[in-house]
């Protein structure tokens, strides 16, 4: 086992909260078409209220800190936000558009020892990039963010999530990240906007991209292995719960609302009404997101990949049950190993079918 | 034998877990240190020589001999301030921002 994962499962014993995903503001420079956001500022917290809120993540065992929004340079105090976090010696990841990012912000990021900075990058190409975001130019400031960052000796990590529109663009991306030096990670993800709006589910790529994307061994490695019929599941299985939201991460609002996870819009708290240790161990909601494991979902425990999918327990919630499946993830297992989750064999009206029959619609 | 000054690194993340100190270096190596190497990383103020934080916490803390006590630290510091995780003088490291300590 690695080191990290050995402090994973030890935080899980001790329900300690090591990561946490802290939105600084709602406020946007881009208008990007699939953000699940409302951008304007209801109220966001003060620079004095995060940092007490910080002061509370650090004493609570917070080791991963991601500052993210919005976009996180339209708060004129984030530079101060930041030296406090590292004062407070939390490991910090930055995700940021970049556009604001020029050689003096890249030389901050840099003496304040940030970890790891996330960019988005839609396409290689201005014109597709730039009508996602809906800000001309974004993409060549961007990029000259990049350099910056770059030129400093930082760790970048280009995001590429993939819609439709931006598909057959990824091959552009991932060369362009080489060139910058930087990572590259994609996510074929579009998740609701926050109010429930499911509309912008619709620039989701289809499922015969994805299951392109998941044979692609320059993205997924082995794809024998990664595409492989899930092995049944044993009782360790069963007994587990689904993803660390809840359990050793959490999310946080500009608002100082607390939520299991960014994916997870279930509110279990606010930090301007209750101190984030109580809301951590105390919140009805955490505690019944914990409460959760495999064999509890009445679905998911029945289907061939509940040991092996990706379900997300805030994608399920935000589709009417957090015990449900999340349809989304049934796709990716779908497209991943050809073998269709119980949920869609129970939509088909075939979830009585035995294993075996399951294994013959690879054929 | 010169008395040595310890410091803890600024450019680096640590959160203590549980007993168990996680510290990520500034080039993204992960460590984690046991209950005993994380007790001379806490008290690593840069102000208090090495053979005191072994004399006065760590033999009064934990059941250890003495004489190993002093062998293991002078180890431990050593492989750390090779990763610039710990900073090591034969002279107090007055300018070191020691404010931020265990949290």
């Amino acid at each position: 086992m690695s080191l990290l994962a050995e402090m994973n499962e030890k935080a899980l014993k001790l329900g300690v909260p090591i990561s946490v995903h802290l939105d600084v503001t709602y406020r946007c420079n881009e208008r990007c078409v699939h953000c699940y956001l409302d951008h304007d500022d209801h109220g966001e917290m003060t620079t004095a209220e995060v940092t007490d809120v910080l002061e509370q993540l650090a004493d609570a065992g917070v080791f991963f800190l991601s500052l993210s929004g919005g976009e996180v340079l339209m708060r004129r105090d984030f530079f101060e936000i930041v030296e406090r976090a590292r004062q407070l010696r939390f490991n910090v990841k930055i995700k940021t558009n970049g556009v604001m990012i020029h050689q003096k912000e890249a030389a901050r990021f840099r003496e304040l020892g940030v970890e790891q900075i996330q960019i988005s990058v839609y396409s290689h190409l201005p014109e597709v990039h730039d009508a996602i975001t809906k800000l001309p130019g974004s993409l060549k400031r961007t990029i000259r963010a990049i350099r910056f960052l770059k030129s400093q000796g930082l760790k970048v990590t280009i995001a590429n999530v993939l819609m439709a529109g931006n598909f057959s663009d990824q091959a552009g991306v991932i060369a362009l990240a080489k060139e910058l030096g930087a990572h590259y990670t994609l996510d074929p993800t579009i998740t609701p906007k926050m109010d429930g709006d499911r509309s912008i589910l619709a620039l989701r790529i289809p499922g015969s991209a994805l299951k392109q994307v998941f044979h692609n061994p320059d993205l997924v490695g082995n794809v024998e292995e990664f595409c492989a019929p899930p092995p049944p599941a044993g009782e360790d299985i069963m007994e587990g719960h689904p993803c660390s939201a809840g359990h050793t991460a959490c999310y946080i609002s500009p608002y100082g609302d607390v939520f299991p996870c960014v994916q997870f819009p279930l509110p279990s708290g606010n930090l301007r009404r209750q101190k984030f240790l109580d809301i951590w161990r105390h919140s009805p909601q955490l505690n019944e997101v914990r409460s959760i494991r495999a064999k509890d979902l009445p679905t998911c425990s029945t289907c061939s990949h509940v040991g092996t999918c990706t379900r997300c327990p805030g994608l399920a919630f935000m589709e009417g049950n957090m015990r449900g499946p999340s349809t989304a993830d049934c796709e990716k297992s779908f497209q991943r190993t050809g073998i269709p989750s119980a949920n869609m064999l129970l939509r088909t009206g075939s979830i009585h079918a035995s294993p075996l029959i399951q294994i013959q619609c690879l054929s | 034998m010169a008395e040595k000054y310890i410091a803890r690194s600024s450019a680096l993340a640590a959160r203590l877990l549980g007993s168990e100190m996680m510290i990520m270096s500034a080039d993204s190596t992960f460590f984690m240190l046991n209950e005993v190497a994380s007790a001379i990383w806490q008290a690593a103020d840069g102000l208090t020589p090495l053979s005191e934080i072994v004399d006065g916490k760590i033999c009064q803390e934990f059941d250890v001999n003495q004489e190993q006590a002093h062998r293991d630290a002078e180890r431990f510091v050593d492989e750390l301030s090779q990763y610039c995780i710990l900073l090591v003088s034969d002279k107090p490291l007055i300018e070191f921002p020691a404010a931020q300590v265990s949290r």
